[in-house]
């Protein structure tokens, strides 16, 4: 046994005295079951949230974005803010399968497949976006580089919303074969039980007739390292980029050298939260508290505490740098965000993403199921409104006093958010009944050196 | 390829890697091992020689790079140069700072996906490729190393008797293609993977008052598995797995287990006939059923 040696200080990360068989019993038991009256209720209600984002998209699509609140002063509020808090959420899932990977972190383990999944669908979200704001969403190819009919003009590569789309693409592309990759075995150990014979079907179908030689695992573990080292870069890259969309203008409050770490720290605070915010539900539901443990919740919270506590350091960087720079603009921009008709989002904003997470100090707090669960939306809420005093505070008070102008959404902005948060579980709940919610062939691989049966057994000797 | 494989069936990855040891020491000529997790340290044990995908990856972000690169030059500086907000417009070096964002994404791009297509064709991984574990247990529990006989069978075996095996059967391809013909004598009373097996199983809907349908399931090779209903409704937390029947907490536990014996003399009937080359599995089942 002297392979599977783990310090015996470490907690164990797999409970319950689980053997091989019945890891593989709880990760199918979701999927074999029936959905619960529970399960019912809220896809239902997810369903027709996103239904009625739907019928709003379509609204605009026909009318115009003039159905949204935007004015002459603010072209950019709602959607971008969506855009870049969906886009911020996709970030924890790749960090935690591909960075975590790198460092050799086993805790990522129980966890990575529903983040990545998260990831997926919360960036097909943030896409919509863009789509939808262009007005005419059916010419949306004309933003790749195609030799084009139309004269010409090719697109601008110096235009970081260009770069926007080569890195969204290629974040969501690589996250999804990412994800795949490592469904391959699981799916088929799904397969492999499958009882009966359209699941059977299907489950084979989606494996792509993974039979785990030791070639395979030898060629699946080199690739896993190698994606992961792509992934790493590209999850900073993409955020980074996302924050040049305002770091690279003009306008006071945006073109600041800080954005990039700023948004990237701020990408993974929020995805973590959106993780914890999932998976404190699904462990419940899906039985999975023995592979989803308190110390998992707990190392999630110390991410959270550590990313929060960055962008808390990123927003009081800003406030000196506005007042040390002299430039009175920048300054009144800092002030005018503090102080002015937005004070309320400014504050609500510091409240949650900075003064909030510092309570994960107390062990007692981060290690409590109900306080993380709390938190958690806190973070997301607190995150939503960064974006929306970074752009809509930013723009709302113009060069031109006379421009001057507040914003408020219409019910068509609303719709559609609410339609991409009702998307977005639609496509999660449907994950969580169909998918094999936690990597279980990686979660055999550590049984030995963090099962707690073994763990138990080698303290003994 | 071999007319005849021993499959050596193991219940744990420890016992898997001391027995291919123990093979490879043995000069036995190990054809293909399936386990159901990254084994560590197999591939050393085994002799496979390092993969290379690293490597091809390399190549295909290069590739990625250079695609980037030119793409760039000709779109921005060669087909169309445009003054935007006073850039360098004629010089790829000079403008390069405001390209980098893209090639960086095509080369993570070009390197990630053709990656994971080079991994899917050479390990043969796509959509409608059927799955080539002899067993289905490879991808759960089980640990199993294939080796062809070429007239050592008996060599084999007594290698193989000597590590801690949980299983193993002969297959013989001549015979049948997907039938086991096997060899258990004194490795263990019955083996689990039988051509045909018949078992109980729940129904995985429970009625309002928690109690399930036992079915009977017919599972044949791979391919073929039928449930029916046997027409006996229990609470699933009385049952006793191991031994077929229910615990006398269950009401009517008398009856109950009256019907399963009945039911389990048909079942050993209709297998022993099967094993016999008597009936069919079709008849089996229904011998069964009706």
């Amino acid at each position: 046994m002297g392979s599977h040696y783990e310090a015996p200080i470490r907690e164990p990360l797999v409970t319950g005295n689980k053997t091989y068989h019945q890891i593989s019993v709880d990760v199918a038991r979701p999927i074999e079951g029936a959905a619960n009256k529970q399960w019912w209720i809220v896809f239902g209600i997810a369903l027709i949230l996103f239904l009625w984002g739907i019928v709003c998209i379509i609204y605009t699509i026909s009318t115009g974005i003039g159905t949204w609140g935007l004015n002459k002063t603010v072209g950019w509020a709602w959607d971008i803010t969506n855009f870049v808090w969906w886009v911020g959420i996709g970030h924890a899932g790749t960090l935690i399968s591909a960075v975590l990977l790198l460092f050799r972190q086993k805790w990522r383990m129980g966890i990575n497949r529903s983040a990545e999944a998260m990831t997926i669908f919360s960036v097909i979200q943030a896409g919509l976006f863009p789509i939808i704001h262009m007005g005419r969403p059916w010419l949306a190819y004309w933003i790749v580089p195609i030799p084009n009919t139309f004269g010409s003009l090719w697109v601008n590569f110096n235009s970081p919303l260009l770069w926007d789309v080569f890195a969204i693409s290629t974040y969501l592309t690589v996250s999804l074969v990412f994800w795949w990759t490592g469904l391959l075995p699981d799916f088929a150990m799904i397969r492999d039980r499958a009882v009966k014979p359209f699941q059977k079907k299907i489950y084979s179908l989606v494996s792509f007739g993974w039979s785990g030689r030791a070639k395979d695992w030898q060629r699946f573990e080199e690739v896993s390292l190698v994606l992961a080292g792509l992934a790493t870069p590209l999850v900073l890259s993409v955020h980074t980029i996302v924050s040049f969309d305002f770091a690279t203008s003009v306008i006071p409050g945006w073109h600041t050298t800080i954005f990039p770490p700023y948004f990237v720290a701020g990408a993974i605070f929020s995805g973590f939260a959106m993780v914890q915010t999932l998976l404190i539900v699904m462990r419940k539901v899906c039985n999975l508290e023995d592979y989803i443990t308190v110390q998992h919740i707990e190392l999630m919270n110390i991410v959270i505490m550590i990313t929060g506590s960055i962008v808390g350091c990123a927003y009081i960087t800003e406030l000196f740098i506005a007042w040390y720079s002299g430039v009175e603009y920048e300054q009144y921009a800092f002030l005018n965000r503090a102080t002015g008709p937005y004070w309320w989002a400014y504050w609500a904003m510091m409240t949650c993403n900075v003064f909030s997470p510092q309570f994960m100090w107390v062990k007692k707090l981060r290690t409590s199921i109900v306080f993380s669960f709390v938190i958690s939306i806190v973070v997301n809420i607190g995150m939503w409104f960064e974006r929306f005093v970074i752009i809509v505070t930013s723009l709302h008070r113009d060069y031109l006093p006379s421009s001057w102008t507040m914003f408020s959404p219409s019910f068509v902005d609303i719709g559609i958010f609410l339609g991409t948060i009702g998307f977005f579980f639609v496509l999660f709940l449907l994950y969580a009944r169909t998918f094999p919610v936690i990597a279980q062939a990686e979660v055999k691989t550590i049984l030995k050196s963090s099962g707690d049966n073994y763990k138990k057994l080698r303290d003994k000797k | 390829m071999a007319n005849k494989y021993i499959h050596a069936i193991y219940d744990d990855d420890d016992k898997l890697l001391d027995a291919v040891k123990n093979l490879m020491n043995n000069k036995v000529n190990i054809e293909e091992v399936f386990t159901p997790f990254p084994v560590h340290g197999l591939d050393h044990i085994l002799d496979l020689k390092p993969s290379r995908i690293a490597i091809a990856a390399f190549i295909y972000g290069c590739i990625g790079i250079t695609f980037g690169l030119l793409m760039i030059n000709y779109i921005m500086i060669v087909d169309w140069p445009m003054n935007i907000g006073g850039k360098p417009s004629f010089s790829l070096l000079e403008n390069l700072p405001a390209f980098v964002p893209v090639i960086f994404e095509l080369t993570v791009f070009f390197a990630a996906h053709l990656m994971v297509i080079t991994f899917y064709l050479r390990s043969r991984l796509w959509p409608f490729k059927k799955a080539e574990n002899p067993i289905p247990e490879t991808t759960d529990d089980k640990f199993l190393i294939q080796i062809p006989v070429y007239g050592n069978e008996n060599e084999i075996k007594s290698v193989l008797k000597k590590t801690d095996l949980f299983e193993m059967s002969i297959i013989d391809m001549k015979k049948d293609k997907n039938s086991y013909d096997h060899d258990n004598g004194q490795i263990k009373e019955e083996s689990k993977y039988s051509d045909i097996t018949i078992g109980f199983v729940f129904h995985s809907r429970k009625y309002a008052d928690g109690s399930s349908n036992l079915r009977i399931q017919f599972t044949k090779g791979r391919g073929q598995q039928y449930a029916k209903n046997s027409g006996l409704r229990i609470f699933r937390k009385h049952w006793i797995s191991k031994k077929n029947e229910v615990s006398d907490k269950h009401v009517d536990y008398i009856k109950i287990n009256k019907n399963l014996n009945e039911l389990k003399i048909k079942i050993e009937n209709a297998r022993n006939s099967f094993i016999d080359g008597t009936i069919d599995f079709e008849d089996a089942y229904k011998s069964i059923i009706n």
